[in-house]
């Protein structure tokens, strides 16, 4: 103890001397505060707070009681539609991301070639990333998987159905729907694809086709080696966007048809918000945070045998 | 150089703070002109109280009731109303995070399925002595239309109007389909038959839905055989016989296979009343609250009427009951009760004030306000005021307020009618399932 307050001492007093190197951080943390208030009381604050919770029955409406593990408890032992919620959202995430990530590839590769107006194209291709996410696209994404919708219109139109169907209220196709929306904001992994690959060096392409390796052979043997860098980080930031997933299935489908599309998220809103089980809901909340970190911690662990990284072979 | 450009920008921002912390004292001290007079003669004439009221409603309902605001503040100089009002999607969560702020407006639009939860819970403020004193003249409300509102035998909500549920349908539709239409007393017996007849002469479908739909629907039955939806104390389902599920979902799921009623796929696409089946000529009945009429016929551009749930063979009690649409209730926080339920007495009891609400939230429960209302309705109020009169004849009392867990128990069936009809499960075991269910939740809900 007597040491560390010495030390403290001590480095307050060359903190003193160091006038001008202090007062450059003062204004440092003046300019961010505004952020780091924000932090602390919007983000930091309920999360701990939600921690507190997920040990306490709270209906928002009176104060909480403290219950202990009860929430986990029953989650784990008889809550059938966290078991539900938790396999579709699971399905979802192992669907969508190697879709999600081989769309965006196959137009990145496209786009390599700087062609006339191709920056153009990259725009067009983005916007659904832009805009994916938000309440105006999950509405149309309803009107064009509706009975009456768009999709059924063209079917009709060509003879391969002749009654209108319900993509969206079909328990077999419903999260269908859901996934190919998600494939269809590939924009943010294409354009970090973009960048990786013109990264590569031009001189690896010459090298293969010089010993007789073709374009299929090239991509396979050069391309996606030199890549998975690239491809390992968009894994990542793709699988914990893909467990969070909320607003596409809140408007498209609420989770219906019974359940059949109950997303972790959106089971997690209506506990808490719907029924009023604040605790309930918190400790789903921090169940999902532990189901990320695992499967991030999974992804990195595995991250040795696959991903290959070339300065670390140079030095 | 670095060293005073850092006191500089530290100067600003201190600068910056005390500007606009002084800045929020600034009004206080010196008011705008034009509106100090105002407030002065106000303060004059007695306290100046402001009272904050929220509801949810469409965009019909805010522009009526906030013209009322204007002019109650007329009539009542000294009371400040401070309008909030959304949609229902999202009203329920707002209210739950300003009570756990224990800050609810002062007065708030309440529902029957959220009643009991937020009076019991000691939100609420209760009436009863108000009503004693004259304060909140309800002598012109019959007791049915008031009860609604009572936990425990005090008066938590005041009901707006009345309604109940209905099958509205397509007076033209019936006639080109050379079909009778539904009389008074008619039974599940001739509905199923009025209803296969309709899809097999026009090819479209019969109803939008079973009568009632799955919730209200089933809660009818199952008061038809006697008994209540919850039981008293709102710890498990009121029936005991899982075969009045049985019964009931066993003729929609026959209609569905036979294509007279939509599949739930269909009907999952619907979100709102006006754009029920019946509104584009798809169905010819459809299945809502009867104060919906008005948005539904003004969607459909054509004349609809309304008739009751059919009713059973031998049936114990009429299934039927007048349901309050929803309430006024004024929270137990807030600091001016007394002038929160002399808005609402305005609200209730003021023939000008009805005259621009215009029984948009149901039918008035004060006697006078009707009767001052009918001769100017429109058409569709007609119906509406006809069709409550009707019900009020053929009624049983209204089941207890719902009991906390409800709308859990509203998505289980939900889910469990889908499953139903789409055949994953049979009927026997969804009633099996939705028994055990609903009592867990129940159960979790009154610890």
């Amino acid at each position: 103890m007597q040491t560390a307050q010495t030390v403290i001492k001590t480095k307050v007093k060359s903190g003193l001397q160091k006038a001008t190197f202090e007062s450059d951080n003062i204004a440092g943390y003046i300019f961010i505060a505004p952020w780091l208030l924000g932090f602390f009381i919007f983000t930091i604050f309920p999360i701990l707070s939600s921690f507190a919770l997920s040990f306490t029955k709270y209906d928002i409406l009176s104060a909480p009681v403290f219950v202990g593990l009860q929430n986990y408890k029953e989650i784990f032992l008889t809550d059938e539609r966290f078991w539900k919620a938790l396999t579709v959202t699971f399905f979802y995430v192992i669907v969508y991301v190697p879709l999600r990530l081989s769309f965006a590839l196959a137009v990145a590769m496209l786009f390599r070639v700087n062609r006339r107006g191709v920056s153009v194209y990259r725009t067009i291709f983005y916007i659904p990333s832009i805009i994916g996410g938000s309440v105006a696209v999950a509405v149309m994404w309803r009107q064009l998987f509706g009975v009456d919708g768009a999709l059924n219109s063209i079917l009709k139109f060509l003879g391969i159905i002749d009654k209108g169907f319900g993509w969206l209220g079909n328990p077999g196709t419903a999260i269908w729907t859901l996934i190919l929306l998600a494939v269809w904001q590939f924009g943010s992994p294409m354009l970090i694809f973009l960048a990786g690959l013109k990264q590569i060096p031009a001189s690896l392409y010459e090298a293969a086709s010089i010993d007789g390796a073709n374009k299929w052979q090239q991509f396979i043997k050069v391309t996606i080696p030199s890549l998975t860098p690239i491809i390992f980080f968009n894994l990542i930031m793709q699988t914990i966007n893909g467990f969070m997933a909320f607003t596409q299935c809140y408007i498209i489908t609420e989770g219906g048809p019974f359940d059949s599309t109950l997303f972790y998220a959106v089971y997690l809103f209506e506990k808490s918000f719907k029924f009023y089980a604040m605790g309930y809901g918190s400790a789903l909340a921090w169940i999902l945070l532990v189901i990320i970190a695992v499967f991030t911690g999974i992804v990195f662990k595995s991250s040795s045998y696959w991903v290959y990284y070339e300065s670390k072979e140079k030095w | 150089m670095k060293k005073w450009l850092a006191g500089i920008l530290i100067g600003v921002m201190a600068m910056s703070m005390l500007m606009t912390g002084c800045g929020e004292k600034v009004p206080g001290d010196t008011p705008e002109e034009g509106s100090a007079p105002v407030k002065q003669t106000e303060k004059d004439a007695s306290e100046q109280v402001e009272l904050r009221l929220m509801w949810w409603g469409s965009q019909n309902r805010h522009d009526r009731t906030l013209e009322v605001t204007d002019k109650f503040r007329e009539k009542y100089p000294n009371i400040m109303i401070e309008p909030e009002f959304s949609g229902w999607d999202g009203y329920w969560e707002k209210i739950a995070a300003q009570a756990a702020a224990n800050n609810l407006p002062d007065i708030f639009q309440q529902d029957y399925a959220y009643l009991k939860q937020y009076a019991e819970k000691g939100l609420l403020a209760g009436l009863n002595d108000y009503v004693e004193s004259k304060q909140l003249d309800l002598t012109d409300a019959s007791e049915n239309s008031i009860s609604g509102g009572k936990i425990n035998g005090n008066l938590y909500g005041v009901n707006l109007g009345t309604n109940s549920l209905t099958v509205a349908y397509d007076p033209a539709l019936f006639q080109s389909a050379g079909v009778p239409q539904p009389q008074p007393g008619w039974t599940w017996e001739d509905y199923m038959e009025t209803v296969r007849k309709l899809h097999q002469a026009l090819g479209i479908y019969g109803d939008g839905s079973i009568p009632g739909n799955y919730f209200h629907g089933l809660k009818h039955y199952v008061r038809q055989h006697g008994f209540t939806f919850y039981n008293a104390d709102g710890s498990k389902l009121g029936y005991e016989d899982d075969q009045l599920f049985v019964n009931f979902f066993k003729r929609e799921l026959d209609l569905v296979r036979e294509g007279v009623l939509p599949k739930p796929d269909v009907r999952l696409e619907i979100k709102s009343v006006e754009n029920e089946l019946i509104v584009e000529g798809k169905a010819a009945m459809s299945q809502v609250h009867s104060n919906q009429l008005v948005a539904m016929v003004k969607a459909a551009d054509r004349p609809l009427s309304l008739a009751m749930i059919p009713s059973l063979k031998g049936e114990k009690k009429p299934g039927h009951y007048l349901k309050p649409s929803m309430f006024f209730s004024v929270a137990k926080s807030s600091k001016n009760v007394s002038e929160a339920v002399q808005f609402i007495n305005y609200f209730t009891n003021d023939v000008e004030a009805n005259k621009v609400l215009m029984a948009e939230r149901g039918v008035p429960i004060s006697s006078k306000v009707r009767e001052a209302l009918e001769p100017s309705l429109s058409d569709v109020q007609k119906t509406i005021f006809e069709y409550i009169n009707l019900v009020i004849e053929n009624s049983s009392p209204i089941d207890p307020p719902d009991p906390a867990g409800h709308s859990e128990v509203d998505k289980l069936l939900d889910n469990i009618q889908a499953e139903m009809l789409y055949e994953k499960i049979t009927l026997e075991e969804g009633a099996e399932k939705f028994r055990t269910r609903a009592n867990q939740i129940l159960e979790k809900n009154k610890k």
